[in-house]
């Protein structure tokens, strides 16, 4: 099997990071994610919206990541939003219980301005 | 392996541990190549005794309570190692785990001369055996889960919920319990009966819908203040005894005892890649995904 890829590119929106994660969020891809939330949150932004329209899959090591820096965002005043999951990330999320603690929205537009 | 151990780390006994158990279900010829030949061929001779490895066992077990012994400890279990080796596998075991688990109770075993040695004779071919059984592993759990119903991956997924008060006043006195323990071990200064309290607890509950992980993390700040280190080691434990149950649960084909593993070790790692069994869950946990996947299990998995 090829190695998964995940490509992030960042943005922001006023007071919020737009963080487009593409690719497959496993155990290897997820350190590479860790360091870029990391650098957002460490820059002082602190209200961010994961544009998940190119996720392929995610593990629970990817998921753990991202509830690792919601707490952090969290701990500062501000939060963490998904945006356009496709329906197999989702799933994943539910049974992993994600998304009772993280918000999803449709489109990157509705996140940003909810945050 | 590192050079000149001065004590046998309490993640490497504890790991030994785990593949000792491991191995026993693996069958005598992975016994034998694994534990029981390394062991001799390292030198320590089997030696005929009147008195039988779980005697022996008893004795030392009572002994170690003492102060006065602890330093004869670690010499007498090497002997009690070499009597295990002139009467059967199983008594091989026995005392293996017994030594291991003497090291993790007491610092001053875990320094010993002999425990030191024991553990460099049985790290490297325990750790081969490690390589050959996660490749097994999890060609097996492949095969395992592509043969299950969707009821009975329902079943293996479910968590427990605690959506009534009445379950919420039991996680209550779960914590409550708990705090009541750990209070007496440490008053007790058992920081090794702590680390086995929390353990448990966290393997239990972790991955409940009400679990507070809040409430635990203040327990473990506070030994950890008590104790440097006390967090590490229960980390160390934590994932020793969760990649044991997931691995188990494979080779006995239990696939909920499995996944299980699978869930609680996410939960309490969170994606940590300082773990050391990381890709090895991952690989397990991309490989079920894929199954229920193709079998288009999802959302009755979620019903």
């Amino acid at each position: 099997m090829a190695e998964p890829t995940l490509t992030l590119k960042d943005m922001t929106q006023g007071a919020v990071s737009v963080l487009a994660i593409a690719g497959e969020l496993d155990a290897k891809t997820a350190p590479q994610l860790k360091a870029k939330l990391d650098a957002i949150v460490a820059g002082g932004v602190v209200k961010i919206v994961c544009d998940c329209a190119g996720l392929k899959y995610i593990s629970s090591a990817g998921i753990g990541v991202l509830n690792a820096a919601l707490s952090a965002c969290k701990a500062k005043g501000g939060d963490i939003a998904l945006a356009g999951v496709s329906k197999q990330i989702k799933d994943t999320l539910d049974v992993m219980y994600f998304t009772k603690k993280v918000r999803l929205f449709q489109k990157i537009a509705d996140a940003v301005n909810e945050l | 392996m590192p050079e000149n151990r001065l004590k046998v780390p309490l993640a490497v006994s504890q790991d030994l541990v785990k593949h000792i158990r491991l191995l026993a279900l693996a069958g005598r010829r992975s016994f034998d190549r694994y534990l029981v030949g390394p062991i001799r061929e390292a030198g320590w001779r089997p030696i005929t005794s009147a008195q039988k490895t779980r005697k022996m066992i008893e004795r030392i077990g009572i002994e170690m309570e003492n102060p006065a012994y602890r330093h004869t400890i670690s010499p007498r279990c090497k002997r009690l190692v070499q009597v295990s080796l002139s009467e059967s596998m199983a008594a091989v075991g026995d005392a293996s785990i017994f030594f291991l688990e003497s090291m993790q109770a007491d610092a001053i075993v875990a320094s010993g001369e002999e425990s030191i040695e024991f553990a460099d004779i049985i790290e490297p071919p325990l750790a081969e055996f490690r390589e050959v059984n996660s490749t097994k592993s999890e060609r097996l759990f492949r095969e395992t889960i592509e043969a299950i119903d969707g009821e009975e991956l329902k079943t293996a997924f479910d968590p427990v919920r605690l959506g009534n008060p009445e379950q919420k006043v039991q996680m209550d006195r779960e914590v409550h319990s708990l705090y009541r323990q750990i209070v007496v071990a440490s008053g007790r200064n058992d920081i090794p009966k702590c680390r086995k309290l929390i353990a448990g607890y966290l393997i239990r509950s972790s991955d409940r819908e009400e679990y507070d992980a809040h409430e635990v993390e203040k327990v473990i700040d506070a030994l950890e203040q008590r104790e440097p280190g006390f967090r590490r080691d229960l980390m160390d434990m934590l994932e020793a005894d969760l990649y044991y149950r997931i691995t188990r649960g494979i080779i006995e084909g239990d696939v909920a005892k499995a996944i299980q593993g699978i869930r609680k070790y996410s939960y309490v790692f969170q994606g940590s890649p300082d773990t050391r069994h990381y890709y090895d869950v991952d690989r397990l946990e991309r490989a079920l995904y894929q199954i229920i996947t193709d079998k288009n299990l999802w959302d009755d998995l979620k019903k």
